[in-house]
């Protein structure tokens, strides 16, 4: 969730709450003074009735301007000098409509006989006022909120403008450049923040260049001695009267130096991948590829008795360096068959957009991800555990997607890119 | 007498290569810089030059140059550790018959050597004979008394390169190596190239009556003349 909309809730369900609270505080309040006013009214009313009830019963209003708001019935016995205020409904004979109002309620004796006394008061225009006020308060509340969502929406951008550039400057940030440079805001806590990761990009790049460094001389000075090694490991190999342990020692220097060389040739390979050796462009034709890495481990293939079955049109194209293909699917072939079960199946499917393999193999000890980092290896692998995290750094670098799932004991390697409209000549 | 010309600034690579190649019946003739080399190139009728791209005082490339303007007889081999399709290209299109990538194994440098010296010289070595075998390596048959050995192309290759490096210990590495490329690498090869090694062992020795490969203990093979 962005941050402007996180603070807009918080901001808005706050203002909502309080001004709700204080609609209701205000609403009872409002009723309750607009009931008081009614009720002293009314009390004045009966006090005038108190004073002469005959007159009133005979029919003489004297002027009162109440006498259309009493009612008066004979009753029986007269509860005493009882009298109290409540809330009633009157309807009005001609339409029907009805209408809130105050009663009070008491008794009087006159001429012996008990009688009860109703006086009421319409409602209507304290109710009114009520609504009104209420009316202003909703607006008030509304025209609040719509305030601070046009603040949100307009000043927290500005307020927050350095910061956003700063996301956007780290999501663009690779250590193979130079550290980043981000300009200084006018707010101290993100002028705080640039400097902090202005220094601890400088500190990733540095010791980017340094690994990068390390790494090429280290691939490169190796090479010769490895060389050496080898070849040395050959020649003793070939002189005379060795025992069976002292060439079963020379073989296993040479099996050494022909591991190591080849970590060393694909290090140096994943090196060049990263430091864009390969051009990004280019057209790659994967079935032919694969056809001729398939015909290299052919009889790997029916050694573990797979079974192979694929679907690779020839005229599919990959926008990428060709070489770099070659290296991609190599790897996946190979990776589909080393890593297989005897009997197993392995399925090839090239699409427009995709390619996908699909084998049998041993469970994953690692989730599949952990397979794209180096050096980790299958279960009874013999390799280096470069060749998933070749898959992935070609993929990167050629702007493909490649994703590895593991279900129901097959393994899937599915790689996408975007078609592009090219010609072939 | 075949005489070479390797051209490698590393002493301990270049002293093991004429080790190896010496008793082969070649002579060397080595150069460990670029001036040296070129002080070389004209000295002796070479049968093939061995030139390592990467010199202390020059490029490797601009030898290879100056022997085909030079219109020089022998094949030219690279060796060289820059290991990508654009440097073979780049090497092979300078002029160079073969492009080997270091770390290589003597015997497939020595295979080779062979194979360019035969492509580019006279056709007198067109055909290798080994204890009465008729190789045919363009063909790709093998003819003994006569008769001809039915092999498949990979069995025909592990045999050349055996004959090819004949009385040395070959590992069951390198001739992977060799039938396969270095994609094989990582995979379970032992028992490709056994099964491989005894198919043939077998019709060998049906037609010759005798096993002529030995076994090296551990997992080398060697082939021996009488």
């Amino acid at each position: 969730m962005k941050l402007q909309s996180q603070s807009s809730i918080y901001l808005s369900s706050f203002s909502l709450i309080v001004f709700m609270i204080t609609g209701v505080v205000l609403y009872s309040l409002l009723r309750k003074l607009s009931n008081d006013e009614l009720d002293s009214i009314l009390r004045q009313e009966r006090t005038e009735v108190l004073s002469n009830p005959e007159l009133l019963l005979i029919g003489n209003q004297a002027g009162a301007p109440f006498f259309s708001r009493l009612i008066a019935t004979e009753i029986v016995k007269s509860p005493g000098d009882k009298e109290y205020f409540y809330d009633s409904v009157s309807v009005v004979k001609e339409s029907g409509e009805k209408a809130a109002i105050r009663c009070l309620k008491f008794y009087k004796s006159v001429q012996d006989q008990p009688i009860e006394f109703i006086l009421f008061k319409s409602k209507l225009p304290a109710q009114q006022l009520v609504h009104q006020i209420i009316f202003s308060v909703s607006m008030i509340a509304f025209l609040f909120l719509l305030g601070i969502y046009l603040l949100n929406r307009f000043a927290f951008r500005r307020i927050w403008r350095d910061f956003y550039d700063t996301i956007q400057a780290l999501d663009h940030y690779d250590p193979k450049q130079k550290a980043l440079e981000l300009p200084a805001s006018r707010i101290n806590e993100f002028r705080t923040l640039n400097e902090e990761i202005e220094k601890m990009t400088r500190r990733v790049s540095d010791t980017y260049d340094n690994l990068n460094n390390f790494t090429s001389h280290t691939t490169h000075e190796i090479q010769t001695p490895l060389a050496v090694i080898r070849l040395k490991s050959e020649l003793l190999m070939q002189t005379s009267n060795l025992d069976d342990e002292q060439l079963r020692l020379i073989e296993s220097i040479g099996d050494n130096s022909r591991h190591l060389s080849q970590l060393n040739r694909s290090l140096a390979l994943l090196f060049k991948i990263d430091h864009h050796h390969y051009s990004s462009s280019g057209i790659f034709l994967p079935a032919s590829g694969i056809l001729r890495q398939l015909d290299n481990l052919n009889e790997l293939i029916e050694l573990k008795e797979i079974k192979l079955s694929t679907i690779l049109p020839p005229e599919i194209t990959v926008p990428m360096d060709p070489s770099l293909g070659d290296i991609l699917v190599h790897n996946l072939v190979k990776n589909a068959i080393v890593h297989n079960l005897q009997g197993g199946v392995l399925e090839i499917e090239l699409k427009h957009g995709s390619l996908r393999f699909t084998n049998d193999g041993p469970e994953p000890l690692h989730p599949t991800d952990h397979y794209f980092a180096e050096f980790v290896k299958g279960r009874y692998s013999k390799g280096l555990g470069l060749g998933l995290s070749l898959i992935k750094r070609i993929c990167e670098v050629s702007g493909l997607i490649v994703k590895y799932t593991f279900d129901k004991g097959l393994h899937q390697i599915v790689v996408t890119w975007t078609e592009k409209n090219i010609k072939l000549e | 007498m075949i005489t070479l010309l390797i051209i490698e600034d590393e002493k301990s690579l270049l002293e093991s290569m004429v080790s190896y190649l010496e008793p082969g019946g070649y002579r060397c003739m080595t150069a460990g810089t670029f001036h040296d080399a070129l002080k070389m190139i004209d000295r002796y009728d070479y049968y093939c030059f061995v030139v390592d791209l990467n010199l202390p005082d020059g490029d490797g490339l601009k030898i290879i140059k100056l022997l085909k303007e030079n219109q020089a007889k022998g094949g030219i081999i690279v060796i060289s550790a820059r290991d990508t399709l654009n440097d073979r290209i780049l090497g092979l299109q300078t002029g160079a018959d073969d492009y080997l990538v270091k770390p290589f194994d003597l015997s497939e440098l020595n295979a080779r050597i062979q194979s360019v010296i035969r492509r580019t010289r006279y056709t007198g070595l067109n055909h290798l004979i080994f204890r009465g075998l008729v190789i045919d390596p363009e063909e790709k048959t093998a003819v003994l008394n006569g008769e001809q050995l039915d092999l498949t192309r990979k069995e025909f290759e592990m045999l050349m390169y055996l004959i090819t490096n004949k009385n040395r210990v070959i590992t069951k590495d390198a001739i992977a190596e060799h039938i396969w490329g270095d994609s094989i690498y990582g995979t379970d090869y032992t028992e490709m190239v056994y099964t491989h090694m005894k198919n043939l062992r077998k019709k060998l020795q049906i037609k010759t009556g005798t096993d002529w490969i030995q076994t090296v203990y551990g997992s080398g093979y060697r082939i021996a003349e009488e």
